[in-house]
């Protein structure tokens, strides 16, 4: 599947409680493939991945991807539904209402094509099997697969996810892990995954980068 | 007993549930999400005719679509009747007493239907109208039936701001609720009680019905 490949350059500045204390204020560009966000509780990891996706309206800054820009404190802004942004929230956000194979067939581009791009996906993340079921009746690693088959058959720019593993146990996260590797290495888009893991974070992504306090705390490399 | 006003009532009362739907959804759909400028006076508007006394409403109403005013004008140009004194004007008087308890019961359930959801339909690629329409709207569904079964509750009773922009012409404004009035001054005993064991009847199963759909919760939310 083409994808225009491009980086995700995101320079904001997020209101928090006081003006003096910004929830997020950043500098940072995610290239192809897993980049890790890591960080304690209120460091404001998903208020980076709000601000990236358009549900969050920063103070000031610049957000692009690849060539196109999706933010501009000057007053450039494109709405969520124009950025491409595929956001796997931590609670997955499965629409209650529908079946997985039309919670998938949601966001893909070309609404004909729906149906048929929502079964490859739910193959693709190995939960073809559920297609017909509500989500309210899925297991926590299936609804999970739906969530990650939902945001990747919108065919995004770049993908967001937000401690997507956070209620998995054990093998399930490892496997899981992986599987979005190999899916995002072959999309060959940004991933930004923001998680509690170090493990996760040193195993899955080519960089991790560290929040505090809204900031930047330091990079690493892989495996270091 | 004649049967005229009681089938006169439920034509009106089911055209103005039909108005204060459409209008109520997207009124609650935009109460609740949106904070502008105006959005607390909005809401106070809308809601006022559950407090206002008829009269003042009814006056109100008459100053805004009376044959003098800008609106009442336009009406008449367009269609060449007045419109107070109309079988229009009762289902507008029954319309703005129903439109708050459907705005009221939507927007709460509307209200309660998860940020997430709404957020995770933005991103997938879906307009704000789409989202309206294909998630907010189906997971609030319960709490607009119930709102729009008591609207339709309130537009049949309605009498006060019936009588002051509608009158109370016998065969052309005369609701359920009017006759009764007219019978009961007029010791038509059997006549009024016939009325409004009918009307009670009707009401009653219309509440339990909305209040019943109120409870409901949507399937797998």
């Amino acid at each position: 599947m083409a994808r225009e490949g491009g980086a995700l350059a995101v320079r904001v500045r997020v209101a928090g409680p006081t003006a003096e204390r910004p929830r997020v204020d950043v500098d940072v560009s995610f290239g192809v493939g897993l980049t890790a966000v890591m960080g304690p509780s209120g460091a404001g990891k998903t208020s980076l991945l709000l601000a990236i996706a358009g549900l969050v309206r920063p103070l000031a800054g610049r957000i692009t991807l690849g060539g196109s820009v999706l933010f501009d404190g000057s007053g450039s802004w494109v709405p969520p539904h124009r950025r491409r942004m595929a956001l796997v929230f931590q609670h997955l956000a499965l629409f209650p209402h529908l079946t997985a194979w039309q919670n998938v067939a949601y966001g893909v581009p070309r609404r004909s094509d729906g149906r048929d791009r929502a079964r490859e996906w739910l193959a693709r993340t190995r939960v073809a099997h559920v297609a017909e079921r509500l989500p309210s009746t899925l297991s926590g690693g299936e609804a999970q697969r739906v969530a990650l088959a939902r945001a990747l058959a919108a065919e995004p720019g770049a993908l967001l996810l937000d401690e997507p593993f956070s209620s998995l146990d054990g093998r399930l996260r490892l496997a899981l892990g992986d599987e979005l590797k190999d899916l995002v290495e072959a999309l060959q888009i940004p991933a930004v995954l923001v998680t509690h893991h170090l493990e996760d974070a040193q195993r899955l992504a080519a960089r991790v980068v560290e929040l505090e306090a809204g900031r930047l705390r330091s990079e690493r490399p892989e495996g270091a | 007993m004649s049967w005229g006003p009681l089938a006169l009532s439920l034509q009106v009362a089911l055209a103005a549930t039909a108005l204060a739907t459409a209008l109520g959804v997207v009124l609650a759909g935009v109460l609740a999400r949106a904070r502008f400028p105006g959005s607390d006076l909005l809401d106070a508007l809308v809601t006022a005719p559950l407090v206002l006394p008829p009269t003042v409403l009814g006056y109100a109403l008459l100053q805004v679509v009376g044959r003098e005013s800008v609106l009442g004008r336009a009406w008449e140009s367009l269609t060449g009747s007045s419109l107070v004194f109309s079988r229009s004007a009762a289902v507008l008087a029954a319309t703005v007493a129903a439109l708050p308890l459907v705005v009221r019961s939507a927007r709460a359930a509307m209200e309660a239907v998860d940020p997430a959801l709404l957020g995770a339909a933005a991103t997938l690629g879906a307009s704000p109208p789409r989202v309206f329409l294909t998630v907010t709207l189906p997971l609030s569904r319960a709490g607009v039936l119930a709102g729009v079964t008591l609207g339709f509750a309130r537009a049949l009773g309605e009498f006060g701001v019936t009588l002051m922009l509608a009158g109370n012409i016998p065969g052309l404004t005369q609701t359920g609720a009017l006759a009764i009035y007219d019978a009961v001054q007029a010791n038509r005993d059997a006549e009024a009680l016939g009325l409004a064991a009918v009307m009670a009847a009707v009401g009653v199963a219309a509440v339990y019905v909305g209040t019943k759909l109120g409870r409901r919760r949507v399937h797998g939310a």
